[in-house]
C-alpha cells in the first residue's frame, strides 16, 4: 500500500462530511421552492430587493460588535487582573468562568430575562425607590441583548486571554521597567501593544460567534421583534411551508460574511505568532504591584463580576426552580417555596430520556470528531504524503453558522435519507461536522508539542509505524484528545441552534426541551432542570480544567527549548 | 559624569523563596568604579537572583545595596528605590527586544519613558544614533525588530541598555543564546565596549572560560552563598575549596587525610585515601584536623615512562593508561592509579597505548590541598 493512501482516504471522508452542507445550501438558494428544479436567482433578488436584509444585517452587526466589545472589556480586564496583577479574590474569577462555561445558555438567558424583566428584582427595586409604576429598562431591546450576550461570552474571553497573559514573556515588561518606564507606561507601551494581536484575534473570534449567535436572538430578539440574520433564517425554516430558498440565500450571505471575517482572523493570528520571541529562563511572570487603592479597585471589580456573571443568575434560577410560579424575589415568596419542580424533573422518565439523548449525542459527536481530527492532526502536522488538504477541510465548518448547518443537514436528510430525520444519529452527525475545527485545534496543538524525534526514536528502536502510533503517539497525545473531547462534549450539551432544527420528538436534547418549555411558559421546571444540568456540567468543566492544567505542565516538562 | 565615579557596594544580601532554587544568603562585595565583575556559578546557585536584586526586579529580605553615597536598597531602614528610578542598564538572557517596535524605537524607549528628564527629538535621535553606532548597528535603525538575527538582537539589547548612560550595566547570561563562533566574537566585543564606556558592569554566567577571559573580579556562588571572590588569576591558581577548583575546570579531585604541620613554604604531606602520600601546597589556611581535597589540573600532570627518574619537588604516582585522546600538541590520558582515575597530559612525542604502565609526574606547587566545602550544608 503506497504511503499516501491512508491520508487520501481520510481526506475523502472529511470531504464527504463538510462539503455537502455548503453545496446543499448554495444549490437550494439557487432554486425556487416549488420543486420545479429550475435554476433561478429569485431567492437572492427577493433578498436584496426588500429592506429586510439590510435592516437584519445592520441589527446583527450592531448586536455582535457591541456584545464583543463588552465581553472583551469584561473578560480581558478579569484575565489581566488574575494573571498579571496582585489583586485579591482571584479564585472568584476562575470559579465564575468554570461554572458559567457549564451553564446552558438558555438557562442563563432566562435567568437574566427574569432578573431584568417586569417581575424581576431590578424593576421591583426601581418601583420601590421611585414610586413609579413602569419599568426602568426594557430587556427586549438591542441593549438588553448586547448586555446578556456580552456576559455570556465573558468567561470564554477570560480563559483565552488568560492563556495569552500567562504565556507572555515577562522579560519584555521587566526590560521596560529597568529602562525607566513606570508601571503605567509599561502597561501602555509594552504589555498592551504586545497583547494587541491576541486581543484582536479573540475579538474577531467572539465577533464571528456573536454574528452566528442563536440563543439570545431567539429568546430575547424575537419577543422584542428584533430580527437578526440567524433568527430570520430560523423563522423562514419553521414557517409552513418553509421558505427554503430564501433561508438558503440568507445562509449564503451569512457564510460569505463569516468567511471574510475568518480570513481576517487567520491573518491576525499569523501576525500574533510572529510576536512570539525567544524566551529566556522560566521565571514566572511577576505580577504588577498595584498598590493599595489599585488592589482594592481590582478586588472590587472581580467581586462585581462574580456577582453579575455568576451569583445573580444562579440565584434567579434557584429562586425560580423553588417558586411555584414566576414571582418577585420577596420574603413572602420564600414561604411559598416548593420542591415540586425538582420532584417532576427526577420522577418523569421524559427528563431522564432528555439527559440520555444529550449525553449520547454529545458523547458520540465528541468521540467521532476527536478520532477523525486526532489522526488528521497527526498527518497534517507531520506533513505525511497526501495530507495537504486535511487542515483546510477540517476548518471548513467554521464558516457554517449553527443555524445554517441545521438547515443544510435537514435538507440533505429530507432529500436522501428521510428515515434518519428526527433521530439522535442525525443530530450527532451535524455536531461532528460543527465541532471538527475545535477537535483539530486540540489535536494539532497536542501533536506539535510532541517533538518528532520522539517518533523517530521509536522508529530507530525498531517499532513499526502502527506500533509507534499505539505505544508512543497515542499515550502522549491522550491528554490533548481528552481535553478536546471534553470541550466538544460541553459545547454539544449546550448547543441549541442545530438541535432545535434537527431533533425529533424522541431525540430532543436538554437545551431543546428547555427551549420548548420556556416557549410554553413552564419556567419552574426549566429552572429546576437547568440547576441539575448545570451541576452535572460543572463537573465536566472541572475535568476539562484539570486535564488542561496537566497538559500545560506536561508540555513544559517535555520541551526543554 | 559624577555619578559614574561611584562604587557599587552590596552588603549581606539575602533572599529566600518558598522553594530552594534561587535562594541567596549573606552576599557581600564592593566594586570599584569601571570594573567588570562576574557572578559565576552553576544553575540555581543564586547568581541571577543576586543580579535581579541589584536591578530591583526582586526585593531582597536582608542587606543593602549602595551605589556610592546613594542607597538603592536597605532592608534595615526600609529603603527600596523603585527599579524604574535606578537608571541601571540591563541586557536580558532572552534580549527582550520588543517585536512591535523598530530597532530605533527599541533603543529610544528608555529616553521616551524617562521620568527624570524630557529628551527632545534631536537629542533622542543623537543619543540613539550614538548607541547604535557604538554597537555597530547604525545601518539597521529602521528595521523591524522581528527581522534580526540573534547576534543583532543582542547588539540592540546592548544599545538599549547603554543609551541613557546608566550608572551600572547588568548582563544576564547574554551570550548563552548565541552559537559558538558568535559567542567568541561577542566576548571580545563586550569587553572592548565596557572599557570604552568605562561603565561598572555586573555580568552573570555559568561559563568559567567566559568569566576568566572578561572579568576584573569574579565571585563564585554555590547554593546561594559566595564561595570565593577574587581576580581570575586568584581563582584559577588558588581556589578556596574543591568546589571552586572543580568549577574552574580541574577534573582531578582526590580525598586525603588532614595534613601535618604546614611549612613556611605552604607545603605539607597528606595521605590519600588509598594510603599513598603526596606533598601539597596549601593556598589557604585550614582548620586543625580538617580532611582535605587534593586538586591537580590535568595539564599539570605529566604522563611519563616509569623509567624516568623522579625530579626534585615533584609527586609521582604509578598507574595504567585507560584511554588516550589526541589533542594536537598534547595527548590527553585517563590513567587508573588504583581506586581513582586521573586526567593527565602527555607529549605527542611519546605516546602510550591503553594498558601501558606509566608514571604520573606533577609538581608539589601544582598540587593543591583545599577545603572540601567552605559551606557544608
Amino acid at each position: 500500500m503506497p504511503g499516501f493512501v491512508p491520508a487520501v482516504i481520510l481526506t475523502a471522508v472529511l470531504a464527504c462530511l463538510v462539503l455537502p452542507p455548503i453545496l446543499t445550501v448554495l444549490r437550494t438558494s439557487l432554486h425556487d421552492d416549488t420543486g420545479s428544479g429550475a435554476w433561478t436567482l429569485a431567492g437572492y433578488s427577493a433578498l436584496f430587493s426588500g429592506s429586510t436584509l439590510y435592516q437584519v444585517t445592520w441589527n446583527s452587526l450592531e448586536f455582535a460588535l457591541l456584545a464583543t466589545l463588552l465581553s472583551l472589556l469584561n473578560g480581558g480586564l478579569m484575565a489581566w487582573l488574575v494573571e498579571r496583577s496582585d489583586t485579591p479574590l482571584k479564585p472568584l474569577a476562575s470559579v465564575t468562568a468554570v461554572v458559567s462555561l457549564g451553564t446552558p445558555y438558555i438557562i442563563y438567558v432566562s435567568a437574566w430575562l427574569y432578573l431584568l424583566g417586569r417581575a424581576g428584582p431590578f424593576n421591583a427595586l426601581y418601583r420601590g425607590i421611585t414610586g413609579a409604576a413602569g419599568t426602568f429598562t426594557n430587556v427586549y431591546s438591542i441593549s438588553g441583548m448586547v448586555f446578556i450576550e456580552g456576559l455570556l461570552w465573558s468567561p470564554l474571553v477570560f480563559l483565552l486571554l488568560s492563556a495569552t497573559f500567562r504565556q507572555s514573556n515577562a522579560d519584555m515588561e521587566e526590560a521596560a521597567r529597568v529602562c525607566g518606564a513606570s508601571v503605567r507606561a509599561t502597561i501602555w507601551r509594552v504589555s498592551l501593544r504586545l497583547a494587541a494581536p491576541a486581543i484582536l484575534g479573540v475579538g474577531l473570534f467572539v465577533f464571528i460567534r456573536n454574528l452566528e449567535a442563536f440563543d439570545v436572538p431567539v429568546l430575547i430578539g424575537m419577543p422584542g421583534h428584533i430580527q437578526l440574520l440567524t433568527t430570520n433564517i430560523y423563522l423562514d425554516m419553521t414557517q409552513a411551508p418553509p421558505l427554503l430558498s430564501r433561508a438558503s440565500a440568507f445562509s449564503t450571505v451569512l457564510m460569505a460574511v463569516v468567511s471574510v471575517l475568518l480570513y481576517l482572523y487567520s491573518r491576525v493570528s499569523r501576525h500574533a505568532d510572529r510576536y512570539a520571541s525567544v524566551t529566556g529562563k522560566s521565571f514566572r511572570p511577576r505580577p504588577f504591584r498595584l498598590g493599595v487603592s489599585g488592589r482594592t479597585l481590582g478586588g472590587a471589580l472581580i467581586l462585581v463580576n462574580f456577582l453579575i456573571v455568576l451569583v445573580l443568575p444562579m440565584l434567579a434560577i434557584l429562586w425560580n426552580s423553588f417558586s411555584p410560579f414566576v414571582s418577585a424575589m420577596t420574603l413572602a415568596g420564600l414561604s411559598r417555596m416548593t420542591t415540586r419542580h425538582y420532584a417532576a424533573v427526577f420522577s418523569h422518565a421524559e427528563y431522564l430520556d432528555l439527559g440520555l439523548n444529550t449525553a449520547i449525542i454529545s458523547g458520540l459527536a465528541a468521540t467521532v470528531a476527536m478520532a477523525l481530527t486526532g489522526v488528521a492532526a497527526w498527518m497534517s502536522v507531520r506533513r505525511k504524503p497526501g495530507s495537504q488538504l486535511l487542515d483546510q477541510l477540517t476548518s471548513v465548518p467554521l464558516v457554517i453558522p449553527g443555524v445554517v448547518l441545521g438547515v443544510a443537514v435537514l435538507e440533505i436528510s429530507l432529500q436522501w435519507v428521510p428515515s434518519v430525520y428526527g433521530t439522535v444519529w442525525l443530530v450527532a452527525l451535524a455536531f461532528v461536522i460543527r465541532y471538527m475545527p475545535y477537535g483539530m485545534r486540540y489535536g494539532s496543538a497536542g501533536v506539535i508539542q510532541i517533538h518528532c524525534e520522539l517518533e523517530e526514536a521509536a522508529g530507530a528502536a525498531g517499532a513499526s509505524q502502527p506500533s509507534m502510533l499505539r505505544r508512543i503517539m497515542l499515550p502522549l497525545l491522550t491528554p490533548s484528545l481528552v481535553a478536546g473531547w471534553l470541550f466538544i462534549f460541553l459545547l454539544g450539551a449546550k448547543e441549541l441552534s442545530i438541535a432545535v432544527l434537527l431533533a425529533g420528538p424522541n431525540s430532543r436534547t436538554i437545551s431543546v426541551a428547555m427551549f420548548d418549555q420556556w416557549a410554553n411558559g413552564a419556567s419552574g421546571e426549566v429552572a429546576a432542570m437547568g440547576v441539575v444540568w448545570t451541576c452535572i456540567m460543572t463537573v465536566f468543566t472541572l475535568g476539562l480544567f484539570m486535564v488542561n492544567r496537566r497538559r500545560s505542565s506536561a508540555s513544559l516538562a517535555g520541551n526543554p527549548a | 559624569m559624577k555619578t559614574q565615579d561611584t562604587a557599587l557596594i552590596v552588603e549581606d544580601l539575602g533572599k529566600s523563596y518558598d522553594g530552594s532554587v534561587g535562594v541567596i544568603d549573606n552576599i557581600s562585595f564592593t566594586l570599584p568604579p569601571g570594573s567588570f565583575f562576574t557572578l559565576l556559578g552553576p544553575s540555581g546557585c543564586g547568581k541571577t537572583t543576586t543580579l535581579r536584586c541589584i536591578a530591583g526586579l526582586e526585593q531582597p529580605q536582608r542587606g543593602s545595596i549602595r551605589l556610592g553615597s546613594d542607597v538603592v536598597f536597605d532592608a534595615a531602614s526600609r529603603v527600596n528605590m523603585p527599579l524604574d528610578r535606578r537608571n541601571f542598564g540591563m541586557v536580558f538572557q532572552s534580549y527582550a527586544i520588543w517585536p512591535h517596535l523598530t530597532v530605533f524605537e527599541n533603543v529610544a524607549f528608555p529616553l521616551r519613558v524617562s521620568q527624570d528628564r524630557r529628551y527632545d527629538k534631536a537629542s533622542i535621535r543623537a543619543m540613539v544614533d550614538e548607541a547604535l553606532s557604538t554597537v555597530g548597528l547604525a545601518k539597521l535603525a529602521d528595521r523591524s525588530a522581528t527581522r534580526l538575527s540573534g547576534g543583532q538582537q543582542q547588539r540592540v539589547a546592548l544599545a538599549r541598555a547603554i543609551v541613557r548612560r546608566p550608572r551600572l550595566l547588568m548582563l544576564d547570561e547574554p551570550l548563552s543564546n548565541l552559537d559558538a563562533v558568535l559567542r567568541e566574537e561577542m566576548r571580545m566585543e563586550l569587553k572592548r565596549l565596557q572599557q570604552q564606556l568605562g561603565i561598572t558592569t555586573v555580568y552573570v554566567t555559568h561559563d568559567q572560560s567566559e568569566a576568566l577571559e572578561m572579568s576584573d573580579t569574579i565571585a563564585v556562588l554555590n547554593r546561594g552563598r559566595l564561595v570565593q571572590l577574587g581576580t581570575p588569576q586568584e581563582l584559577y591558581f588558588n581556589p578556596s575549596d574543591a568546589f571552586v577548583a572543580g568549577f574552574m575546570g580541574s577534573p582531578n579531585i582526590l580525598g586525603a587525610s588532614p595534613p601535618g604541620m604546614i611549612g613556611g613554604d605552604g607545603l605539607a604531606a597528606v595521605t590519600l585515601t588509598d594510603g599513598r602520600s603526596i606533598v601539597c601546597r596549601f593556598p589557604h589556611p585550614l582548620n586543625a584536623n580538617e580532611a582535605v581535597a587534593v586538586s591537580v589540573r590535568a595539564e599539570t600532570i605529566n604522563v611519563v615512562s616509569p623509567a624516568v627518574a623522579l625530579r626534585e619537588g615533584h609527586n609521582r604516582l604509578p598507574g595504567t593508561v585507560i584511554t588516550t585522546g589526541f589533542q594536537g600538541e598534547h595527548v590527553r590520558y585517563a590513567v587508573d592509579i588504583g581506586g581513582a582515575v586521573l586526567q593527565a597530559t602527555g607529549s605527542h612525542r611519546e605516546q602510550f597505548r591503553p594498558g601501558a604502565a606509566v608514571a604520573l609526574d606533577f609538581a608539589h606547587d601544582a598540587t593543591l590541598g583545599l577545603r572540601r566545602d567552605s559551606h557544608p550544608s
